[in-house]
C-alpha cells in the first residue's frame, strides 16, 4: 500500500466510521491496513478504482466536511464501489479488539470468535418455554381433496 | 487411464444422500465407493475459531461456490438465483443451517390437490418411518406434541434452548394467534453418539466443527468408512458411461491430485451430487445412445428447478434479545402451510423465525439488505439495534415450470475445462402472488412484538427476484409416468435402469420446509430398497418399483 493509498483508506474509514457511543474511530484501530488488504484480495483493481472516485469526486486530503461531501458524491456516482468498499470497512472494523470491547460495554456477552466458549444456555424449559396453544392443522394424504383454482386465473405453465 | 476393480456401487457425491447410501449399503455387505471432487474440511479449518469469521463467511465460507471460487468448486452461470454448494465430503452440510423439519402428507399430493404440480409417486406414510430412522440416525432435537404436523415418534433429543429471542417471537405469534412450534434441528441439544451438545456459538452457517450440526464428515463419514465403504476425496467424475446395452458400467474421474483419469467400473451408479450437480453431470454424459444426456429422452433432466419462494424482514424490539447468539431457527410456524385458495394462490408458506447475526453481519445488513448508516449516525444505529432483532423468512412451495431449469454452460467450465452448471429462474404468478400475501404477514408479525422498525426484503433487483432461496430440488424428478420424470419412486432412471438419483434433485415438489430431512430419508428408503433387492438392481424401472 501506498502513503497515498495509505492517507486515503484513513481519511475514507474515519468518515464512514468517526467514532462516537463509546466506540474508537476506525482509523484509531490500525484497521487501514487490514482493510486495503482484503481490498485487494477482492478485486486487485478495487483499490485504484476507489482512489479515482475519490478523487474524482472531490480535493482529498480535505478536513472533516470535505470528506464527507465527497465520499456521498461517490456513494451517489458508483454505488456498487461503495457498498463493496463499504462492506468490507464494516466487517474489518467490528472485528477490532477495541470495538469488540465497546460492544461488550453494551451489555452483551460477546466473544472474540464464536468457538471455543460458544454461548451456553439454560436447557429448553418444558414448563416455561412448551407451546400451550392447541393451534395448526395438517391434511391427511386421504382427505387431500382438490381445491377450485377457477378464479385464481392460474395456467401451468410448459 | 487406470482401472481400479469394479465395485458393486458407485456412489458420486458424499453429501448427506451419498453419506445415508455408503453407510447402508457397505453395512448390507456391498463393495462400495463414493467420489467427491472435493476433499475433507478438518474442524480447524473451519473459521469459527478466528477473529475474521464475518469476512471469512463472505468470501472462502461463502455457500455460493460462484463467489467462494475455491478450487473444488464449479462455476453456476446465472443471475437470478444462488445456489447453495459445498463440493467436498460432507456437501453442503459443510455450510446448511440444519433445520430439520419434515415435509407435510399434503405436500406429497399437489397433483390431486390443485394440478398445477405433480403428486409423488410415494406418500408421507411411506417416507414416515425413514424420517424417524434418519432423526436417530443424525440425531435430531425437537418436541412432539404439533397440531400442525401428524403424529410421530419421540424425537431422539429435546428442542434447543429458546433464549430471549425465541421468547419473543413467540409471544408475537401467541398474540395474533398463529401456529407456531420450537423448530426441529439437526443439532444436538444434550451430548449424542460421541458428539458434544450444541454451545450456541451463533456461527451455524460455516458449518460445526464441534460435530454438534449434522455435519455428515462428522456425522456419518466414519461410521461408512467403518462399514468398508471407501471414499475418494479429489475424484471429479467427468461422466457415468454406459455399455451397448444402455446400462451404467461406471464413470471416467479426473484424480485431481495426479491429473490423471480413472475408470470405475460397477453394478450400480448412485448419483448423488445436488439439485445442480447431478443434472450437469447427466448432460454431460451425453453419447450417439443419449445424445441429449444421460437419462435424459424425455428432455426432463435439468428442468422443473424448484428454490421455494422466499421473503424476508429483519425486525428490531426495543428489549435486547441476543440476536447474535443460537443456532439459526428457534421457532417454525404452519399457519400458512397449507392451500388456501381465498388467499388469491394455490400451496402455501412457513415461517422459520430466528436470530440474525453477529456485529459487522448486522452492520453490513446481511440480512435485511439495509446496511447500517455511515457517519456521525452510524454508531447511534449500532447501539439501539444491534442485538435487539430477528429475522424472520416466509419460505413457500414454489411451482415447478419447465423453463427452470439447469443446462450447461457455453462459456464457463470448472478447473478441468469441464462446461459449468446454468441455472435459469423465474418464479410463477402464482409464486409471486405467495410471495406478496407472506410480506404482508411478516408485517402483521413486526407488528404483533411492537417492532419499532422492521426491514422487509423482497429480493427484487430492478424488477428481477434474484431469491437466496438456496434450495436446488426437482432438477431429476421422481414420477410414476417416464414420460414426464426422470426417476420412479425408488429413485431409478426411467431410461438407465442400474443408475439411481438420490438427492434433491428427485423432489417432485418443494414443500414449504428445508429440505436435508427429506433428502436423509429418501436417501435411507432408497439404499434400503438397493440392499434389500441389490442382485435385481438394475433390471428394469417399470418392474423393479
Amino acid at each position: 500500500m501506498t502513503h497515498d493509498d495509505d492517507d486515503m483508506l484513513r481519511g475514507l474509514i474515519d468518515t464512514l466510521l468517526p467514532g462516537g457511543h463509546g466506540f474508537p474511530a476506525a482509523g484509531a484501530t490500525g484497521m487501514a491496513g487490514q482493510l486495503a488488504a482484503r481490498l485487494n484480495a477482492a478485486d486487485t483493481a478495487l483499490l485504484g478504482r476507489l482512489h479515482t472516485g475519490l478523487r474524482t469526486q472531490g480535493a482529498l486530503p480535505g478536513g472533516a466536511e470535505a470528506w464527507h461531501d465527497t465520499v456521498a458524491r461517490l456513494e451517489a456516482s458508483e454505488p456498487k464501489l461503495f457498498d463493496e468498499v463499504r462492506k468490507h470497512a464494516y466487517l474489518t472494523y467490528y472485528e477490532q479488539p477495541g470495538v469488540i470491547a465497546a460492544i461488550r460495554a453494551l451489555g452483551f456477552r460477546y466473544n472474540d470468535a464464536p468457538l471455543p466458549e460458544g454461548y451456553p444456555a439454560e436447557p429448553f424449559d418444558a414448563a416455561a418455554d412448551a407451546p400451550r396453544h392447541a393451534r395448526g392443522h395438517w391434511i391427511a394424504t386421504e382427505q387431500v381433496q382438490p381445491v377450485d383454482t377457477n378464479r385464481l386465473g392460474l395456467e401451468a405453465t410448459p | 487411464m487406470s482401472k481400479p476393480d469394479p465395485v458393486d456401487v458407485l456412489v458420486i457425491g458424499a453429501g448427506a444422500s451419498g453419506a445415508v447410501c455408503s453407510l447402508v449399503l457397505a453395512q448390507a455387505g456391498l463393495r462400495v465407493v463414493c467420489l467427491d471432487q472435493g476433499g475433507w474440511t478438518e474442524p480447524a479449518q473451519h473459521p469459527h475459531y478466528s477473529d475474521d469469521f464475518q469476512y471469512q463467511r463472505q468470501n472462502r465460507w461463502n455457500p455460493e461456490p460462484s463467489v467462494r471460487r475455491g478450487p473444488d468448486d464449479y462455476p453456476v452461470e446465472g443471475g437470478q438465483s444462488h445456489a447453495l454448494m459445498w463440493n467436498g465430503v460432507g456437501g453442503s452440510t459443510n455450510v446448511f443451517a440444519a433445520l430439520w423439519p419434515r415435509f407435510r402428507p399434503s405436500d406429497f399430493r399437489k397433483g390431486r390437490e390443485h394440478g398445477l404440480a405433480p403428486d409423488w409417486p410415494i406418500t408421507y406414510e411411506d417416507l414416515a418411518p425413514f424420517y424417524d430412522e434418519a432423526d436417530r440416525l443424525i440425531g435430531v432435537s425437537g418436541l412432539t406434541g404439533d397440531a400442525g404436523m401428524p403424529p410421530r415418534a419421540p424425537y431422539p433429543l429435546g428442542p434447543l434452548p429458546m433464549r430471549k429471542s425465541g421468547r419473543t417471537i413467540a409471544q408475537g405469534f401467541e398474540r395474533l394467534d398463529w401456529h407456531w412450534w420450537p423448530m426441529p434441528a439437526g443439532i444436538i441439544s444434550d451430548s449424542y453418539d460421541g458428539r458434544a451438545a450444541c454451545n450456541g456459538c451463533g456461527n451455524c452457517g460455516s458449518g460445526c466443527p464441534r460435530g454438534s450440526m449434522a455435519k455428515m464428515s462428522i456425522t456419518l463419514w466414519p461410521k461408512a468408512l467403518a462399514a468398508g465403504a471407501a471414499l475418494r476425496p479429489g475424484a471429479r467424475v467427468e461422466r457415468i458411461e454406459t455399455g451397448s446395452d444402455g446400462r451404467a458400467t461406471g464413470a471416467v474421474f479426473i484424480d485431481r491430485a495426479t491429473g490423471t483419469r480413472v475408470q470405475q467400473d460397477a453394478a450400480v451408479v448412485v448419483l448423488a451430487a445436488n439439485g445442480v450437480g447431478s443434472p450437469r453431470l447427466l448432460l454431460l454424459s451425453e453419447s450417439a445412445r443419449h445424445p441429449r444426456g444421460l437419462a435424459n429422452a424425455n428432455d426432463v433432466v435439468g428442468r422443473y428447478l424448484l428454490h421455494h419462494t422466499l421473503v424476508a424482514a429483519e425486525i428490531w424490539v426495543d428489549q435486547p434479545i441476543d440476536s447474535h447468539v443460537g443456532n439459526s431457527g428457534a421457532i417454525i410456524s404452519s399457519e400458512f402451510a397449507e392451500t388456501d385458495v381465498s388467499r388469491g394462490f394455490v400451496n402455501g408458506f412457513n415461517f422459520n423465525v430466528a436470530r440474525t447475526g453477529p456485529a459487522g453481519t448486522a452492520a453490513i445488513g446481511a440480512f435485511s439488505q439495509h446496511p447500517a448508516p455511515w457517519g456521525a449516525a452510524h454508531h447511534a444505529w449500532f447501539a439501539r439495534r444491534f442485538g435487539h432483532s430477528f429475522g424472520a423468512f416466509a419460505i413457500g412451495d414454489d411451482l415447478p415450470q419447465a423453463s427452470n431449469r439447469i443446462t450447461l454452460s457455453g462459456t464457463e467450465t470448472d478447473s478441468d475445462g469441464l462446461p459449468a452448471a446454468k441455472l435459469h429462474y423465474v418464479p410463477h404468478e402464482n409464486d409471486l402472488r405467495m410471495m406478496r400475501y407472506g410480506i404482508e404477514r411478516l408485517r402483521d408479525l413486526a407488528q404483533s412484538v411492537d417492532a419499532f422498525d422492521a426491514a422487509v426484503n423482497d429480493y427484487m433487483e430492478d424488477g428481477v427476484y434474484r431469491t437466496p432461496a438456496w434450495h436446488m430440488l426437482g432438477t431429476c424428478r421422481m414420477g410414476s409416468d417416464p414420460g414426464s420424470s426422470v426417476v420412479n419412486q425408488w429413485h431409478q432412471s426411467w431410461e438407465v435402469p442400474n443408475l439411481y438419483v438420490v438427492d434433491g434433485s428427485s423432489f417432485a415438489t418443494g414443500g414449504v420446509v428445508n429440505p436435508t430431512s427429506t433428502v436423509t430419508a429418501l436417501a435411507l428408503r432408497c439404499a434400503r430398497h438397493l440392499a434389500a433387492g441389490f442382485r435385481d438392481a438394475g433390471r428394469t424401472a417399470g418392474t423393479s418399483a
